[in-house]
């Protein structure tokens, strides 16, 4: 009984040793695919560029964003890149450390997003019938209204927290609200090419010889058909990520962001207001920068993107 | 689900479909700023300009003490009787239909104008570079187009601004028209010189994307084993485009392109306020920021009606189009 339980289990660990290995294996190939594409390679050099900017803020800036200095509206310096703003701090460091939030924003939103737009997908591709029409139903329906419009809803009328910052006892919109709403707001798209490949894939063979062999819905939902949709869920990641951190700039570019956690857009929104100044100090960095840099991180998920695209679609390839 | 359901079914099936999809939208407006926290009058009480006995009075008049399934069912009412334009604004003043006519009609002309000069811009570059798939004009007009895809709507607005306005002087720094409509001519050469900047902004929307899409369906088509065939057969590739190629592709893009009007009222809120720009979205915005709840319906509604209407004529016009669509629901 032992010796079969230890055999059991050391061969769970030999499957599962392959599977790190396989995937590693299966990672290879697309990886030199993306670093040996034009615009794959001038897409992860940005991007690595960003992601290092998010990281270690500190290599680019001797201050925090949070830190206030005596003099407001200072003019453009060697001590003061862009200048400071109306509170007195450095506009050179918020830029710096808006990368953090604005990338974060951007990544908890797509991997809500996905997960929301997975679940539902396999559901509605699965069951079909009654549940399909209903959540089909859902989903066009948000898909037919302005997707911005309703985010502007949801920040204005919950100026004082909604689900996360609540759950956390904060009293403002937080960033992470913002992720939530995008979430909540944007699952449809993704949702429905899931939906479409599932239903192509529950016919297979290998379904319905699970499903002989005995195994539940949920399992053969979850185990066996949406780990089949992963390239799918992954493409998604480069195409959703750039929109959702345009879509949270907009929103604090409306001045409905959180002023805590300066993102980009944030930082445009400063400008905008103090636009009067900026022409007087002739501090044009302070406009030009968050813009250029967010332009230049979606464009990085854009050249990415293609590369995945032309990997998953060897037609395409050239 | 029968096969055989023709064109009359569908076209009804799918207006109901619609109608449901309008009362749910808004419902979940009515139900969200039901549950949020604020009227329009806090401020006044704040300040002592109301006492408490008019405070009450006023929540009553204007329906915020409604039950929330009472004032779902005059919502849905009012639309129906179109009664939800002939309310007031709380915070304006007057008709809502007075007020959102003017907005509309600065909005549509910005989307409308900024729509068509996009998708053509689109569609013509993505059929020149689908068809001059690999040389150096296409290239160049691909990276053209990414970095121009790249650029936030709002950001490049700002630039505009201070580089046009504030620095060279050359555009005005907001939208509004200072010039009566009497001299219609000056008039129409005002308004283009007023709206040229935010019309850049918004057409951008619209131009890149149709660009990037329209070139990969036409090469994902070209692909396709018919094409070989008729390239056999001898046909020309200018006929094999027009002929067939397009005929294939232009259903999608149909709908694509009538869902994105809604897309396009979005990016008018940003853009409005940008350049300042007495529009339907800048109504809506100052709106939901004051509480103002007649008017956020008024100006939602308008903007439901009107993206599901052109996105079911797309989808009447789609499966005129393509038979095997009305086979299929």
């Amino acid at each position: 009984m032992t010796n079969k339980t230890s055999g059991a289990i050391a061969g769970a660990a030999r499957i599962r040793g392959r599977g790190l290995i396989f995937t590693l294996s299966r990672l290879e190939d697309p990886l030199y695919h993306v670093l040996h594409h034009r615009m794959g390679a001038v897409g992860v050099a940005i991007l690595t560029f960003v992601t290092i900017m998010a990281i270690f803020p500190q290599l680019f800036t001797p201050y925090t964003p949070t830190q206030i200095f005596e003099q407001n509206f200072a003019p453009p310096s060697p001590q003061h890149l862009c200048g400071t703003d109306y509170e007195g701090k450095d506009v050179w460091t918020q830029i710096i450390y808006g990368a953090r939030v604005s990338l974060l924003v951007g990544f908890i939103a797509t991997i809500l997003t996905i997960a929301i737009g997975g679940f539902i997908g396999v559901l509605s591709g699965y069951y079909g019938g009654v549940l399909d029409n209903l959540l089909m139903f859902f989903s066009d329906s948000l898909m037919l209204l302005p997707s911005l419009l309703l985010l502007i809803v949801f920040a204005t009328m919950f100026r004082n927290g909604f689900i996360v910052a609540k759950l956390t006892g904060v009293e403002r919109w937080t960033l992470w609200d913002t992720a939530v709403v995008i979430a909540l707001i944007a699952w449809p798209s993704t949702a429905r090419m899931v939906r479409a490949q599932v239903m192509q894939l529950k016919n297979r063979p290998y379904v319905e010889a699970i499903r002989i062999i005995g195994a539940g819905s949920w399992r053969i939902m979850f185990k066996h058909i949406l780990p089949q949709t992963t390239p799918l869920l992954l493409s998604r990641i480069t195409v959703l990520t750039p929109g959702f951190m345009v879509t949270a700039a907009s929103l604090s570019f409306l001045g409905l962001g959180d002023p805590n956690t300066p993102d980009w857009g944030y930082v445009m929104y400063t400008a905008y207001k103090n636009m009067f100044t900026v022409v007087t100090e002739n501090n044009w960095l302070w406009i030009v920068l968050p813009g250029l840099l967010l332009a230049i991180t979606v464009m990085g998920f854009i050249c990415v993107g293609e590369a995945v695209d032309d990997y998953l679609n060897p037609k395409r390839r050239r | 689900m029968s096969s055989s359901r023709g064109m009359l079914g569908y076209v009804l099936a799918k207006l109901l479909h619609r109608l449901a999809t309008l009362i749910l939208i808004m419902a979940l407006i009515y139900v969200l700023m039901r549950l949020a926290p604020g009227t329009p009058f806090d401020q006044y009480l704040a300040m002592g300009k109301l006492t408490r006995e008019q405070y009450e009075y006023l929540l009553m008049k204007w329906g915020y003490k409604d039950n929330i399934l009472v004032g779902l069912g005059k919502v849905i009412y009012g639309m129906f009787t179109l009664s939800l334009f002939k309310m007031n604004s709380p915070v304006w003043n007057q008709p809502i239909l007075e007020l959102i006519t003017t907005r509309l009609i600065n909005t549509l002309g910005l989307i409308v104008s900024a729509y068509l000069l996009g998708s053509m811009l689109g569609m013509l570059l993505g059929l020149y570079t689908a068809r001059r798939h690999g040389t150096s004009g296409e290239t160049m007009i691909l990276w053209g187009a990414l970095v121009y895809r790249s650029l936030p709507v709002f950001w490049l607005g700002m630039i505009f601004l201070y580089f046009l306005s504030y620095i060279g002087g050359f555009f005005p720094f907001t939208a509004t028209s200072e010039i009566s409509p009497a001299n219609i001519f000056h008039y129409i050469v005002d308004w283009f010189w007023h709206s040229v900047l935010p019309l850049i902004c918004l057409s951008k929307l619209a131009a890149v994307g149709y660009l990037f899409t329209i070139r990969n369906m036409i090469m994902d088509e070209m692909s396709n084993d018919y094409v070989t065939t008729l390239r056999a057969v001898g046909y020309s590739e200018h006929v094999i485009l027009e002929r067939y190629v397009m005929r294939h592709i232009m259903p999608p893009v149909i709908t694509m392109m009538a869902i994105d009007i809604g897309f396009l009222f979005g990016g008018a809120v940003v853009t409005e306020t940008v350049f300042n720009y007495p529009g339907m979205g800048r109504l809506i915005y100052d709106a939901i920021w004051s509480k103002d709840y007649p008017v956020v319906l008024g100006a939602f509604y308008i903007v439901a009606l009107a993206v599901i209407i052109s996105v079911t004529i797309a989808e009447i016009l789609y499966a005129y189009l393509d038979p095997r669509i009305r086979a299929t629901r």
